[in-house]
Protein backbone atom coordinates (compact mmCIF):
# COMPACT_ATOMS: atom_id res chain seq x y z
CA UNK A 1 0.00 0.00 0.00
CA UNK A 2 2.81 2.40 -0.85
CA UNK A 3 1.90 6.01 -1.21
CA UNK A 4 3.03 7.69 -4.37
CA UNK A 5 5.81 10.19 -3.89
CA UNK A 6 3.72 12.98 -5.28
CA UNK A 7 1.02 12.51 -2.71
CA UNK A 8 3.60 12.27 0.01
CA UNK A 9 5.09 15.53 -1.10
CA UNK A 10 1.78 17.26 -0.81
CA UNK A 11 1.01 15.81 2.56
CA UNK A 12 4.46 16.51 3.85
CA UNK A 13 3.74 20.04 4.92
CA UNK A 14 1.05 18.79 7.26
CA UNK A 15 2.96 16.02 8.94
CA UNK A 16 3.39 17.90 12.17
CA UNK A 17 -0.31 18.62 12.43
CA UNK A 18 -1.17 15.03 11.59
CA UNK A 19 1.01 13.79 14.41
CA UNK A 20 -0.42 16.30 16.84
CA UNK A 21 -3.89 15.19 15.88
CA UNK A 22 -3.00 11.56 16.47
CA UNK A 23 -1.75 12.42 19.93
CA UNK A 24 -5.01 14.10 20.78
CA UNK A 25 -6.46 10.65 21.17
CA UNK A 26 -3.84 9.87 23.77
CA UNK A 27 -0.13 9.53 24.42
CA UNK A 28 1.62 7.23 22.02
CA UNK A 29 4.95 6.10 20.75
CA UNK A 30 6.58 6.05 17.33
CA UNK A 31 5.46 2.84 15.74
CA UNK A 32 1.92 3.07 17.03
CA UNK A 33 1.63 6.63 15.79
CA UNK A 34 2.59 5.46 12.33
CA UNK A 35 0.13 2.63 12.51
CA UNK A 36 -2.71 4.85 13.54
CA UNK A 37 -2.00 7.28 10.74
CA UNK A 38 -1.95 4.46 8.21
CA UNK A 39 -5.23 3.13 9.52
CA UNK A 40 -6.97 6.49 9.74
CA UNK A 41 -5.95 7.32 6.19
CA UNK A 42 -7.53 4.09 5.05
CA UNK A 43 -4.15 2.89 3.93
CA UNK A 44 -3.73 5.84 1.59
CA UNK A 45 -0.88 7.34 3.49
CA UNK A 46 1.98 5.65 5.26
CA UNK A 47 4.33 8.10 6.84
CA UNK A 48 8.00 7.23 6.62
CA UNK A 49 9.55 6.48 9.96
CA UNK A 50 12.36 8.93 9.34
CA UNK A 51 9.89 11.70 8.74
CA UNK A 52 8.18 10.81 11.98
CA UNK A 53 11.33 11.17 14.02
CA UNK A 54 12.29 14.43 12.40
CA UNK A 55 8.84 15.78 12.97
CA UNK A 56 8.66 14.66 16.59
CA UNK A 57 12.00 16.26 17.26
CA UNK A 58 10.79 19.48 15.73
CA UNK A 59 7.53 19.39 17.64
CA UNK A 60 9.35 18.74 20.88
CA UNK A 61 11.73 21.58 20.18
CA UNK A 62 8.78 23.87 19.68
CA UNK A 63 7.16 22.69 22.91
CA UNK A 64 4.16 21.18 21.19
CA UNK A 65 4.85 17.70 22.52
CA UNK A 66 6.65 16.21 25.48
CA UNK A 67 8.38 12.88 25.56
CA UNK A 68 8.95 10.35 28.28
CA UNK A 69 10.24 6.83 28.46
CA UNK A 70 7.86 4.02 29.20
CA UNK A 71 8.73 1.34 31.70
CA UNK A 72 8.22 -1.76 29.69
CA UNK A 73 9.09 -4.74 31.79
CA UNK A 74 10.12 -6.79 28.81
CA UNK A 75 11.61 -5.99 25.47
CA UNK A 76 12.76 -2.59 24.36
CA UNK A 77 11.88 0.68 26.03
CA UNK A 78 9.48 2.91 24.17
CA UNK A 79 9.57 6.65 23.97
CA UNK A 80 6.10 8.08 24.43
CA UNK A 81 4.88 11.47 23.31
CA UNK A 82 2.19 13.63 24.79
CA UNK A 83 0.62 16.68 23.22
CA UNK A 84 1.00 19.83 25.26
CA UNK A 85 -1.42 22.65 25.69
CA UNK A 86 0.41 24.85 23.24
CA UNK A 87 0.45 21.85 20.94
CA UNK A 88 -3.30 21.72 21.02
CA UNK A 89 -3.50 25.40 20.21
CA UNK A 90 -1.07 24.96 17.38
CA UNK A 91 -3.12 22.09 16.01
CA UNK A 92 -6.28 24.13 15.79
CA UNK A 93 -4.40 26.89 14.03
CA UNK A 94 -2.87 24.40 11.67
CA UNK A 95 -6.24 22.98 10.78
CA UNK A 96 -7.52 26.48 10.10
CA UNK A 97 -4.59 27.12 7.83
CA UNK A 98 -5.13 23.88 6.01
CA UNK A 99 -8.76 24.58 5.37
CA UNK A 100 -7.97 28.04 4.13
CA UNK A 101 -5.30 26.85 1.77
CA UNK A 102 -7.35 23.89 0.68
CA UNK A 103 -9.99 26.29 -0.46
CA UNK A 104 -7.49 28.36 -2.34
CA UNK A 105 -6.19 25.37 -4.18
CA UNK A 106 -9.62 24.09 -4.96
CA UNK A 107 -10.49 27.42 -6.36
CA UNK A 108 -7.46 27.55 -8.57
CA UNK A 109 -7.19 23.99 -9.70
CA UNK A 110 -10.70 22.74 -9.93
CA UNK A 111 -11.77 25.69 -11.96
CA UNK A 112 -9.12 24.92 -14.52
CA UNK A 113 -10.34 21.40 -14.62
CA UNK A 114 -13.57 22.76 -15.93
CA UNK A 115 -15.15 21.82 -12.66
CA UNK A 116 -18.07 23.00 -10.69
CA UNK A 117 -17.86 26.71 -11.29
CA UNK B 1 15.83 -9.48 18.52
CA UNK B 2 19.58 -9.14 18.77
CA UNK B 3 19.60 -8.77 15.03
CA UNK B 4 17.61 -5.60 15.35
CA UNK B 5 19.90 -4.24 18.02
CA UNK B 6 22.85 -4.86 15.73
CA UNK B 7 20.99 -3.34 12.84
CA UNK B 8 20.37 -0.16 14.76
CA UNK B 9 24.01 -0.02 15.78
CA UNK B 10 24.93 -0.27 12.10
CA UNK B 11 22.59 2.53 11.24
CA UNK B 12 24.46 4.74 13.63
CA UNK B 13 27.90 3.66 12.56
CA UNK B 14 30.14 6.60 12.00
CA UNK B 15 27.74 9.02 13.57
CA UNK B 16 28.58 11.30 16.43
CA UNK B 17 27.97 9.73 19.79
CA UNK B 18 25.92 12.54 21.27
CA UNK B 19 23.49 12.15 24.13
CA UNK B 20 20.75 12.96 21.67
CA UNK B 21 21.81 10.22 19.30
CA UNK B 22 22.00 7.68 22.06
CA UNK B 23 18.41 8.41 23.00
CA UNK B 24 17.39 8.30 19.39
CA UNK B 25 19.07 4.94 18.97
CA UNK B 26 17.10 3.57 21.86
CA UNK B 27 13.87 5.02 20.53
CA UNK B 28 14.43 3.61 17.07
CA UNK B 29 15.23 0.22 18.50
CA UNK B 30 12.05 0.30 20.52
CA UNK B 31 9.93 1.17 17.50
CA UNK B 32 11.57 -1.32 15.19
CA UNK B 33 10.98 -4.01 17.77
CA UNK B 34 7.33 -3.05 17.98
CA UNK B 35 7.05 -3.20 14.22
CA UNK B 36 8.75 -6.57 14.11
CA UNK B 37 6.43 -8.00 16.71
CA UNK B 38 3.49 -6.59 14.84
CA UNK B 39 4.56 -8.35 11.65
CA UNK B 40 4.94 -11.57 13.57
CA UNK B 41 1.45 -11.10 14.98
CA UNK B 42 0.17 -10.64 11.46
CA UNK B 43 1.51 -14.07 10.64
CA UNK B 44 4.75 -13.29 8.88
CA UNK B 45 7.69 -15.57 9.32
CA UNK B 46 10.55 -14.35 11.47
CA UNK B 47 12.75 -13.88 8.45
CA UNK B 48 10.14 -11.97 6.51
CA UNK B 49 9.23 -9.84 9.49
CA UNK B 50 12.86 -9.01 10.06
CA UNK B 51 13.44 -8.14 6.44
CA UNK B 52 10.44 -5.83 6.29
CA UNK B 53 11.36 -4.20 9.54
CA UNK B 54 14.80 -3.42 8.27
CA UNK B 55 13.37 -2.16 5.02
CA UNK B 56 11.19 0.31 6.86
CA UNK B 57 14.28 2.21 7.86
CA UNK B 58 17.36 1.99 5.74
CA UNK B 59 19.25 5.07 6.78
CA UNK B 60 19.18 7.75 9.38
CA UNK B 61 21.12 10.30 7.42
CA UNK B 62 18.10 12.39 6.66
CA UNK B 63 17.29 12.59 10.30
CA UNK B 64 20.53 13.78 11.70
CA UNK B 65 20.79 17.04 9.80
CA UNK B 66 19.12 19.96 11.44
CA UNK B 67 16.77 21.93 9.32
CA UNK B 68 17.46 20.00 6.17
CA UNK B 69 14.36 17.91 6.56
CA UNK B 70 10.77 17.94 5.59
CA UNK B 71 10.45 21.54 6.62
CA UNK B 72 13.05 22.58 4.13
CA UNK B 73 11.71 20.16 1.60
CA UNK B 74 8.26 21.53 1.94
CA UNK B 75 9.50 25.03 1.42
CA UNK B 76 11.30 24.12 -1.75
CA UNK B 77 8.49 21.94 -2.92
CA UNK B 78 6.69 25.15 -3.68
CA UNK B 79 8.27 25.21 -7.05
CA UNK B 80 7.03 21.83 -8.07
CA UNK B 81 3.46 21.30 -7.14
CA UNK B 82 3.45 17.95 -8.73
CA UNK B 83 0.05 17.02 -7.51
CA UNK B 84 -1.77 18.60 -10.35
CA UNK B 85 -3.40 15.51 -11.57
CA UNK B 86 -3.59 13.78 -8.24
CA UNK B 87 -6.85 14.07 -6.45
CA UNK B 88 -6.15 15.51 -3.11
CA UNK B 89 -8.55 13.07 -1.54
CA UNK B 90 -11.72 14.14 0.07
CA UNK B 91 -11.97 17.77 -0.83
CA UNK B 92 -15.35 19.26 -1.46
CA UNK B 93 -15.39 20.62 -5.00
CA UNK B 94 -17.41 23.64 -3.99
CA UNK B 95 -15.33 26.39 -2.49
CA UNK B 96 -17.06 28.72 -0.09
CA UNK B 97 -17.45 32.25 -1.36
CA UNK B 98 -16.72 34.12 1.82
CA UNK B 99 -13.37 35.31 3.01
CA UNK B 100 -11.45 36.49 -0.01
CA UNK B 101 -7.87 35.41 0.46
CA UNK B 102 -6.48 38.81 -0.54
CA UNK B 103 -5.65 39.64 3.02
CA UNK B 104 -4.11 36.30 3.80
CA UNK B 105 -0.33 36.53 3.89
CA UNK B 106 0.13 33.06 2.59
CA UNK B 107 -1.29 33.89 -0.79
CA UNK B 108 1.91 35.23 -2.22
CA UNK B 109 3.51 31.88 -1.95
CA UNK B 110 2.91 29.03 -4.30
CA UNK B 111 -0.17 26.95 -3.63
CA UNK B 112 1.18 24.44 -1.22
CA UNK B 113 -0.04 23.82 2.25
CA UNK B 114 1.78 25.95 4.76
CA UNK B 115 4.53 24.26 6.65
CA UNK B 116 4.81 24.76 10.34
CA UNK B 117 8.51 24.89 10.23
CA UNK B 118 8.28 27.86 7.91
CA UNK B 119 6.47 29.74 10.61
CA UNK B 120 9.32 29.17 13.00
CA UNK B 121 12.37 28.89 10.79
CA UNK B 122 14.80 29.72 13.53
CA UNK B 123 13.90 26.77 15.71
CA UNK B 124 15.69 23.96 13.89
CA UNK B 125 18.74 26.13 13.40
CA UNK B 126 19.00 26.78 17.10
CA UNK B 127 19.53 23.13 17.93
CA UNK B 128 23.06 22.70 16.53
CA UNK B 129 24.31 25.53 18.69
CA UNK B 130 23.05 23.85 21.81
CA UNK B 131 24.41 20.54 20.66
CA UNK B 132 27.97 21.55 19.95
CA UNK B 133 29.35 21.82 23.48
CA UNK B 134 28.04 18.33 24.20
CA UNK B 135 29.56 16.99 21.00
CA UNK B 136 32.92 18.57 21.73
CA UNK B 137 32.85 17.26 25.27
CA UNK B 138 32.13 13.74 24.16
CA UNK B 139 34.78 13.82 21.46
CA UNK B 140 37.31 15.06 24.01
CA UNK B 141 36.30 12.27 26.37
CA UNK B 142 36.73 9.68 23.66
CA UNK B 143 40.14 11.06 22.77
CA UNK B 144 41.23 10.95 26.40
CA UNK B 145 40.03 7.38 26.60
CA UNK B 146 41.95 6.47 23.49
CA UNK B 147 45.04 8.17 24.86
CA UNK B 148 44.75 6.17 28.06
CA UNK B 149 44.38 2.95 26.11
CA UNK B 150 47.37 3.85 23.98
CA UNK B 151 49.37 4.58 27.10
CA UNK B 152 48.37 1.29 28.62
CA UNK B 153 49.45 -0.52 25.49
CA UNK B 154 52.75 1.31 25.35
CA UNK B 155 53.43 0.17 28.85
CA UNK B 156 53.11 -3.41 27.76
CA UNK B 157 55.03 -3.14 24.54
CA UNK B 158 57.66 -0.70 25.63
CA UNK B 159 60.51 -3.14 25.14
CA UNK B 160 59.56 -4.04 21.64
CA UNK B 161 58.95 -0.56 20.34
CA UNK B 162 61.83 1.32 21.84
CA UNK B 163 64.38 -1.43 21.30
CA UNK B 164 66.12 -1.28 24.65
CA UNK B 165 69.10 -3.39 25.58
CA UNK B 166 68.96 -6.83 27.09
CA UNK B 167 70.83 -8.92 29.60
CA UNK B 168 71.40 -6.96 32.72
CA UNK B 169 72.17 -3.50 31.46
CA UNK B 170 70.41 -0.28 32.12
CA UNK B 171 70.93 2.59 29.79
CA UNK B 172 71.03 5.41 32.22
CA UNK B 173 72.90 8.08 30.32
CA UNK B 174 71.52 11.21 28.73
CA UNK B 175 69.41 12.13 31.66
CA UNK B 176 67.81 15.49 31.14
CA UNK B 177 65.19 16.86 33.47
CA UNK B 178 64.37 15.94 37.05
CA UNK B 179 65.63 12.44 37.05
CA UNK B 180 63.42 10.89 34.43
CA UNK B 181 65.76 9.38 31.90
CA UNK B 182 64.39 9.15 28.42
CA UNK B 183 66.01 5.85 27.69
CA UNK B 184 63.90 2.78 27.82
CA UNK B 185 65.35 -0.55 28.80
CA UNK B 186 64.69 -4.18 29.34
CA UNK B 187 66.57 -5.87 32.13
CA UNK B 188 66.56 -9.56 32.75
CA UNK B 189 68.54 -10.77 35.70
CA UNK B 190 68.23 -12.80 38.85
CA UNK B 191 65.61 -10.42 40.17
CA UNK B 192 63.40 -11.00 37.24
CA UNK B 193 62.31 -9.27 34.08
CA UNK B 194 61.76 -5.57 33.98
CA UNK B 195 60.57 -3.36 31.18
CA UNK B 196 61.09 0.32 31.70
CA UNK B 197 60.14 3.11 29.36
CA UNK B 198 62.54 5.50 30.96
CA UNK B 199 59.76 7.86 31.85
CA UNK B 200 58.87 6.45 35.19
CA UNK B 201 56.73 3.66 33.88
CA UNK B 202 57.72 0.06 34.20
CA UNK B 203 56.51 -3.47 34.45
CA UNK B 204 58.42 -5.80 36.68
CA UNK B 205 57.95 -9.55 36.83
CA UNK B 206 59.97 -11.18 39.51
CA UNK B 207 60.00 -13.18 42.68
CA UNK B 208 57.67 -10.71 44.32
CA UNK B 209 55.16 -10.99 41.53
CA UNK B 210 54.11 -8.54 38.88
CA UNK B 211 54.70 -4.93 39.70
CA UNK B 212 53.50 -2.01 37.70
CA UNK B 213 54.74 1.50 38.00
CA UNK B 214 52.95 4.09 36.01
CA UNK B 215 54.49 7.31 34.80
CA UNK B 216 51.43 9.00 36.09
CA UNK B 217 52.28 8.12 39.64
CA UNK B 218 53.49 10.37 42.34
CA UNK B 219 55.68 7.65 43.80
CA UNK B 220 57.68 5.68 41.29
CA UNK B 221 61.00 4.14 40.42
CA UNK B 222 63.00 5.86 37.77
CA UNK B 223 65.17 4.15 35.20
CA UNK B 224 68.11 4.05 37.59
CA UNK B 225 66.06 2.28 40.18
CA UNK B 226 65.84 5.35 42.35
CA UNK B 227 62.68 5.86 44.25
CA UNK B 228 61.16 9.22 43.59
CA UNK B 229 58.18 11.11 44.79
CA UNK B 230 56.86 13.80 42.51
CA UNK B 231 60.18 14.08 40.75
CA UNK B 232 62.29 14.34 43.89
CA UNK B 233 64.49 11.57 45.17
CA UNK B 234 62.75 9.85 48.05
CA UNK B 235 64.12 10.26 51.53
CA UNK B 236 64.63 7.40 53.92
CA UNK B 237 61.18 7.76 55.43
CA UNK B 238 59.44 7.36 52.12
CA UNK B 239 61.77 4.55 51.21
CA UNK B 240 60.82 2.84 54.43
CA UNK B 241 57.14 3.23 53.57
CA UNK B 242 57.58 1.78 50.10
CA UNK B 243 59.69 -1.07 51.33
CA UNK B 244 57.68 -1.96 54.39
CA UNK B 245 56.50 -5.46 53.65
CA UNK B 246 53.17 -6.92 54.56
CA UNK B 247 55.00 -9.59 56.46
CA UNK B 248 56.02 -7.07 59.08
CA UNK B 249 52.37 -6.51 59.78
CA UNK B 250 51.15 -10.09 59.43
CA UNK B 251 52.03 -11.09 62.94
CA UNK B 252 49.74 -8.41 64.26
CA UNK B 253 46.82 -9.20 62.03
CA UNK B 254 43.60 -10.06 63.82
CA UNK B 255 44.39 -8.08 66.94
CA UNK B 256 41.97 -5.99 68.90
CA UNK B 257 42.43 -2.59 70.49
CA UNK B 258 42.38 -4.27 73.86
CA UNK B 259 45.73 -5.91 73.08
CA UNK B 260 47.41 -2.73 74.17
CA UNK B 261 50.98 -3.84 74.24
CA UNK B 262 50.71 -5.51 70.84
CA UNK B 263 49.13 -2.46 69.28
CA UNK B 264 51.83 -0.32 70.79
CA UNK B 265 54.48 -2.60 69.36
CA UNK B 266 52.90 -2.49 65.91
CA UNK B 267 52.70 1.28 65.80
CA UNK B 268 56.30 1.62 66.81
CA UNK B 269 57.43 -0.89 64.20
CA UNK B 270 55.86 0.97 61.34
CA UNK B 271 57.60 3.79 59.43
CA UNK B 272 58.02 6.87 61.64
CA UNK B 273 57.53 4.59 64.61
CA UNK B 274 60.81 5.78 66.08
CA UNK B 275 59.15 9.05 66.96
CA UNK B 276 56.04 7.70 68.61
CA UNK B 277 55.68 9.34 71.97
CA UNK B 278 52.36 7.91 72.92
CA UNK B 279 49.91 5.24 71.87
CA UNK B 280 46.49 5.53 73.44
CA UNK B 281 44.13 2.60 73.17
CA UNK B 282 41.84 3.70 75.95
CA UNK B 283 39.88 6.23 73.97
CA UNK B 284 36.23 6.09 72.97
CA UNK B 285 34.96 3.02 71.20
CA UNK B 286 37.28 2.14 68.36
CA UNK B 287 39.47 5.22 68.62
CA UNK B 288 43.23 4.88 68.64
CA UNK B 289 45.40 7.85 69.47
CA UNK B 290 49.00 8.21 68.32
CA UNK B 291 51.37 11.03 69.04
CA UNK B 292 54.46 11.58 66.96
CA UNK B 293 56.99 13.94 68.39
CA UNK B 294 60.13 15.53 67.08
CA UNK B 295 59.81 14.04 63.66
CA UNK B 296 62.95 15.25 61.87
CA UNK B 297 62.52 18.37 59.79
CA UNK B 298 64.66 16.92 57.08
CA UNK B 299 61.86 14.57 56.15
CA UNK B 300 59.85 15.83 53.26
CA UNK B 301 56.27 16.75 54.13
CA UNK B 302 55.11 14.37 51.42
CA UNK B 303 57.04 11.54 53.01
CA UNK B 304 55.48 12.22 56.37
CA UNK B 305 52.04 12.24 54.78
CA UNK B 306 52.80 8.98 53.01
CA UNK B 307 53.94 7.43 56.26
CA UNK B 308 50.78 8.57 58.02
CA UNK B 309 48.51 7.13 55.36
CA UNK B 310 50.41 3.88 55.21
CA UNK B 311 50.63 3.47 58.95
CA UNK B 312 46.96 4.14 59.51
CA UNK B 313 45.99 1.76 56.71
CA UNK B 314 48.26 -0.95 58.09
CA UNK B 315 46.91 -0.48 61.59
CA UNK B 316 43.31 -0.66 60.42
CA UNK B 317 44.06 -3.85 58.53
CA UNK B 318 45.73 -5.49 61.47
CA UNK B 319 43.52 -4.27 64.30
CA UNK B 320 39.96 -5.01 63.31
CA UNK B 321 38.13 -2.89 65.82
CA UNK B 322 39.96 0.36 65.15
CA UNK B 323 37.39 2.72 63.68
CA UNK B 324 39.34 5.88 63.96
CA UNK B 325 42.98 6.90 64.34
CA UNK B 326 43.63 10.28 65.88
CA UNK B 327 47.12 11.56 65.23
CA UNK B 328 49.08 14.35 66.76
CA UNK B 329 52.31 15.17 65.02
CA UNK B 330 54.97 17.70 65.69
CA UNK B 331 58.30 18.25 63.99
CA UNK B 332 61.60 18.80 65.66
CA UNK B 333 62.03 22.51 65.63
CA UNK B 334 58.72 23.40 67.21
CA UNK B 335 57.30 20.83 69.58
CA UNK B 336 54.31 23.00 70.36
CA UNK B 337 53.25 23.37 66.76
CA UNK B 338 51.21 20.25 66.32
CA UNK B 339 49.25 18.95 63.43
CA UNK B 340 46.11 17.01 64.19
CA UNK B 341 44.56 14.35 62.04
CA UNK B 342 41.58 12.09 62.35
CA UNK B 343 41.51 9.15 59.98
CA UNK B 344 38.16 7.38 60.08
CA UNK B 345 37.83 3.84 58.85
CA UNK B 346 34.93 4.89 56.66
CA UNK B 347 37.02 7.54 54.92
CA UNK B 348 39.99 5.24 54.50
CA UNK B 349 37.95 2.39 53.10
CA UNK B 350 36.19 4.80 50.80
CA UNK B 351 39.43 6.22 49.47
CA UNK B 352 41.12 2.85 49.07
CA UNK B 353 37.98 1.34 47.69
CA UNK B 354 38.42 -1.78 49.74
CA UNK B 355 37.73 -3.11 53.22
CA UNK B 356 40.77 -2.79 55.45
CA UNK B 357 41.08 -6.06 57.28
CA UNK B 358 43.43 -8.95 57.91
CA UNK B 359 42.76 -10.37 54.45
CA UNK B 360 44.53 -7.41 52.96
CA UNK B 361 47.77 -8.19 54.78
CA UNK B 362 49.19 -10.11 51.87
CA UNK B 363 51.17 -9.71 48.68
CA UNK B 364 48.12 -8.71 46.68
CA UNK B 365 46.64 -6.67 49.43
CA UNK B 366 49.76 -4.62 49.92
CA UNK B 367 49.95 -4.17 46.19
CA UNK B 368 46.44 -2.79 46.28
CA UNK B 369 47.26 -0.45 49.12
CA UNK B 370 50.45 0.88 47.66
CA UNK B 371 50.65 0.54 43.92
CA UNK B 372 47.00 0.89 43.14
CA UNK B 373 46.27 3.67 45.53
CA UNK B 374 49.02 5.32 47.51
CA UNK B 375 51.44 5.76 44.68
CA UNK B 376 48.88 7.41 42.46
CA UNK B 377 48.96 11.11 41.89
CA UNK B 378 47.40 13.05 44.70
CA UNK B 379 46.04 10.04 46.50
CA UNK B 380 48.01 10.64 49.68
CA UNK B 381 47.30 14.33 49.49
CA UNK B 382 43.57 13.74 49.31
CA UNK B 383 43.52 11.31 52.20
CA UNK B 384 45.51 13.66 54.40
CA UNK B 385 43.31 16.59 53.39
CA UNK B 386 40.28 14.72 54.57
CA UNK B 387 41.94 13.80 57.82
CA UNK B 388 43.33 17.21 58.67
CA UNK B 389 41.79 18.69 61.71
CA UNK B 390 41.90 22.32 62.62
Amino acid sequence: MATRDAVSDLIRGNIDAIILCTLLDGDNYGYEILKEIAETSGGEYEMKEQSLYTSLKRLEGQGFVESYWGNETQGARRKYYRITKSGTVELTEAIDRWIRVRNIIDRLLIRQDGGAR
Amino acid sequence: MNELRMYVERLFEGKMLTAENIELKEEIYGNLTARYEDYLAQGLSEAEALARTKASMTSIDDMLDEGADDAGAAATADATPAGTAAETTQIPPVAPTQQMPAAAPGVQQAPTPPSYAAATPSQPAAQPRKKWPIVVGIVAGVLVLLALIAFGMSLLFVGATTGGTTQGQNQAQSSTDGGRSDDASITFDKDGLKLDDGKGSSVEIGSSGIHLESGEDEIYLDADGNLRIDGDIADELLTAVVNDPYSDVSSYAGMALADTSQVDELVRSLPMGEWVSQVDTTGNAGALGISYEAVPERYDGDSVDAALVYDVAAIMCAVSDVDEVQVRLSESDDPYDEEHYVFTRQMMEEMFGVTLNADLVSEDGWNTLKVKNMYRNDFIEHVVDRAEWD
